[in-house]
């Protein structure tokens, strides 16, 4: 078992022009002593770490490690599955996501999720936003219109279909669908964004425009992401977290982890000498 | 260290180790035939020498270019990208240990009839020190060896004392005797050029002391602050 917190009143986060600053860091999701099963199969094993605030935490690790398990454990996704089970404590606003009496919906409103195949509903652009907000919020058309657009504003993606808001969301592209996905989760104000493998399916220039949203979406929102391209978890994120056969093997600040990691397991991932 | 999935990385780092062992031979060879040029005043050894800087030019040249198609190809990270940043790093004092070389052999021609102001054998130890240095900082970049990092950075302050001690030497002859002051301070430039390339060793040292623990310790307040000794 790896248990690691990072002391979050301490933490040294580099700023974008490579500098450093000492800033004061809050836990926005602290994991205790996760374990998760696929019926008898564990796939994770008494994980315990803590996701910053207002940070991009990636995770990376080869192929059935549990990334994208315990991803799928924060907004609960694997209720949806019989036989799928988690033990231990996920906090969110001190609050444990896994106790019987957590709102699904309402937890899933806070923790939003992308998946790597864009999934747009088969609705006009305009529903696909609207649809969410409305199974939170009673808003007046003009109020509706507002939000749908101050989304699409934040997913970088207004400019692209402020004239074709009525046409369907399946006629985009590949990349455009995915930021109506992520426009789609803002929209009904997340606290966390869950992003799972998000630019997989895209080409390198959706791929950057996905990762330069990334980077602005995470001024306002805690974002949790699960990528195999370990040259975006340098790129985009400020943790990273290594992740081997269900066990959280080293956790850090990025920079660190890319330049100098503590764990041999951790180089010989990264470096590509794994296997 | 276990091999890189992907085995052509592995060949790429081992062609930039072996320039880098090369060029560092090469120029050991050139800065020892450089002294002995001074020494004997043998101005063949010069020509030697300057053909020798044409070629680690070159391949400083090709290192570079190597370094770089490594990094765009395979944008390495962590350990691997420690080392290729050292091998640029490392390129660049063997080309100027080159370049002292060259100063060094240059001034031969200033003793072919052998009229060596001071008793050459300090001269001969100093050069001979930083020529250990080199081959032990060429041979401890290649193994990877912290603690052969940290001797040779020892080293280093030995060779500054011979510097001192061997001009102050040279300053008293020229005093002493005018006539032999045009020798004496082509021998001045010659120990100068010799404590440099010990400087260089022991950048090389430093970087060694980078791959291997990703410590920037280059400057002795930084190595305090990492707790090392030296």
């Amino acid at each position: 078992m790896t248990s690691i917190s990072i002391d979050m009143s301490n933490s040294v986060v580099s700023n974008n022009s490579g500098g450093a600053t000492a800033e004061p860091l809050e836990a926005a999701i602290r994991v205790r002593n996760l374990n998760f099963f696929y019926g008898k199969f564990q796939g994770l094993k008494d994980v315990s770490l803590d996701i910053a605030r207002g940070k991009v935490t990636a995770f990376i690790g080869p192929s059935g490690c549990g990334k994208s398990t315990l991803l799928r454990t924060f907004n609960r996704m694997f209720d949806l599955y019989p036989g799928q089970r988690a033990e231990g404590q996920i906090l969110l606003n001190g609050n444990n996501v896994l106790a019987k009496e957590q709102d699904i919906n309402l937890l899933r409103a806070k923790v939003g999720m992308v998946f790597q195949k864009p999934t747009p509903f088969p609705m006009t652009i305009y529903e696909n936003i609207a649809f969410g907000v409305r199974l939170y919020e009673s808003l007046g058309q003009r109020d509706m219109d507002d939000r749908v657009e101050w989304a699409l504003r934040k997913a970088a993606l207004w400019e692209e279909v402020k004239s074709k808001l009525q046409q369907s969301g399946l006629s985009l592209s590949g990349g455009q669908q995915q930021r109506l996905c992520i426009a789609r989760t803002v929209a009904v104000k997340p606290e966390v964004l869950l992003l799972d493998e998000p630019t997989s399916a895209l080409d390198p220039i959706s791929t950057t425009k996905v990762e330069e949203l990334i980077n602005e979406l995470k001024h306002d929102y805690t974002i949790a992401i699960v990528t195999h391209n370990m040259q975006q978890a340098a790129r985009i994120s400020d943790f990273t977290a290594y992740m081997y056969i269900g066990e959280l093997v080293e956790f850090g600040e990025t920079n660190q982890i890319f330049i100098k990691p503590v764990k041999q397991a951790t180089e010989d991932y990264i470096t590509g000498r794994f296997g | 260290m276990t091999e890189h999935t992907y085995r052509q990385f592995d060949a790429d780092i081992d062609s930039i180790r072996s320039t880098f062992t090369t060029m560092g031979g090469l120029v050991e060879r050139q800065l020892l035939r450089a002294i002995d040029a001074v020494r004997y005043g043998d101005l063949r050894l010069t020509t030697a020498v300057l053909v020798d800087e044409r070629q680690i030019n070159q391949m400083q040249v090709e290192s570079d270019l190597r370094c770089n198609q490594i990094i765009a190809k395979r944008q390495p990270i962590a350990i691997d990208l420690r080392e290729i940043i050292g091998v640029m790093h490392g390129v660049n004092d063997l080309e100027r240990i080159g370049d002292e070389a060259k100063k060094i052999a240059l001034k031969a021609q200033q003793f072919v009839d052998g009229n060596l102001p001071i008793p050459f054998d300090q001269v001969l130890r100093m050069a001979e020190i930083v020529a250990d240095m080199l081959r032990s900082a060429i041979d401890g970049f290649l193994r990877q060896d912290q603690t052969a990092a940290e001797n040779l950075i020892q080293r280093d302050v030995e060779v500054d004392a011979l510097r001192d001690e061997l001009i102050s030497l040279l300053m008293k002859r020229m005093s002493d005797d005018s006539a032999r002051v045009s020798e004496a301070l082509s021998l001045v430039f010659v120990v100068q050029s010799l404590e440099r390339v010990g400087d260089h060793a022991k950048n090389i040292a430093e970087y060694i002391m980078h791959v291997v623990s990703g410590v920037d310790s280059r400057h002795p307040e930084r190595r305090a602050a990492a707790g090392q000794s030296i």
